[in-house]
């Protein structure tokens, strides 16, 4: 079996965000969905960054699409999980949810 | 130059002129409802972060070529040291004229080969490192301001540490451009 990446948080958050946006994951959109699940707002030299190590680790993939004229003529570059993200988030998740059984954390109901 | 526009070539230092573009273009759509000041914090703070990431992902080659941009300095300077021996002899020892090293003639001498040298070794930088210009000349720059302030080494003078943080960079961006050009032609 092959053994998947290790990821940092912020990592997590940024895969997790692009897979809840499906197709019209970018820059802003992602920025966006992060603040509204998690309350911050992340920088974007932290986010552009992290979104070309993930890409380098060949865990997600980017293409161009049109340019707009809101955004001064520039395409915006839209992200996907690929198979080997998908698996390094599942991954993450699974050790997150182990670690998680028997605690009790206030305000937190954990099945 | 149109904000858009001059974000990008800021950002097309430190990344791809794809990416440059694409971070341009999304700081551009959300400084709409956040301001011209935000946008170029955003924008600064980016290219920083881009620019760290390229020295911390592999700070032995860029170390590595910083130390041999040093030497390029340090055979560019000897070179000069030399010609500057010659020019001496024949201008004090052949006219016969004192030689008058505060004049400007004399000046334009000195500063020259610190300007030359600068932008030739941005150059060198950007063609041994394509794509990671801008953080091998950070580097370097920051090698030669200690050779230069190192008694006994440099020419101890903070002016010029400040002429090849300046020009240093110069050097790189023209080489990364010519090479931008040259993958364009192809």
């Amino acid at each position: 079996m092959k053994t998947a990446p290790s990821l940092g948080e912020f990592e997590q958050v940024v895969l997790l965000a692009i897979l809840r946006l499906g197709d019209n994951a970018y820059g802003v959109s992602i920025s966006a969905e992060i603040t509204s699940c998690t309350g911050r707002d992340p920088a974007p030299g932290a986010l552009y960054t992290t979104l070309d190590r993930l890409e380098d680790k060949g865990l997600i993939a980017s293409r161009m699409g049109d340019p707009t004229p809101q955004r001064g003529g520039r395409a915006k570059r839209y992200f996907t999980l690929n198979a080997k993200g998908l698996r390094a988030i599942t991954h993450a998740q699974q050790s997150y949810r182990r670690l998680l059984e028997g605690c009790e954390l206030p305000g937190l109901t954990y099945a | 130059m149109h904000k858009t526009h001059m974000a990008e070539r800021i950002l097309g230092l430190v990344t791809n002129r794809e990416r440059a573009a694409a971070v341009a273009g999304d700081l551009t759509e959300k400084a709409a409802t956040r301001g011209g000041a935000w946008f170029w914090s955003c924008v600064l703070r980016t290219a920083a972060s881009l620019l760290w990431r390229d020295v911390s992902e592999s700070p032995g080659r860029v170390t590595g070529l910083a130390f041999a941009g040093l030497a390029a300095y340090i055979g560019i300077d000897l070179l000069f040291a030399g010609l500057s021996g010659v020019a001496f002899f024949i201008v004090g020892g052949v006219s016969g004229h004192p030689i008058q090293l505060d004049s400007i003639g004399w000046k334009v001498w000195f500063a020259a080969p610190v300007l030359v040298s600068s932008l030739l070794v941005g150059r060198i930088l950007a063609r041994w490192a394509p794509g990671r210009e801008l953080a091998a000349c950070v580097v370097y720059a920051v090698l030669v301001s200690i050779y230069n302030l190192t008694p006994m080494l440099g020419d101890n003078g903070g002016f010029t540490a400040l002429l090849c943080l300046l020009i240093v960079p110069a050097g790189a961006a023209w080489g990364r451009s010519r090479r931008i050009r040259a993958t364009r032609l192809d």
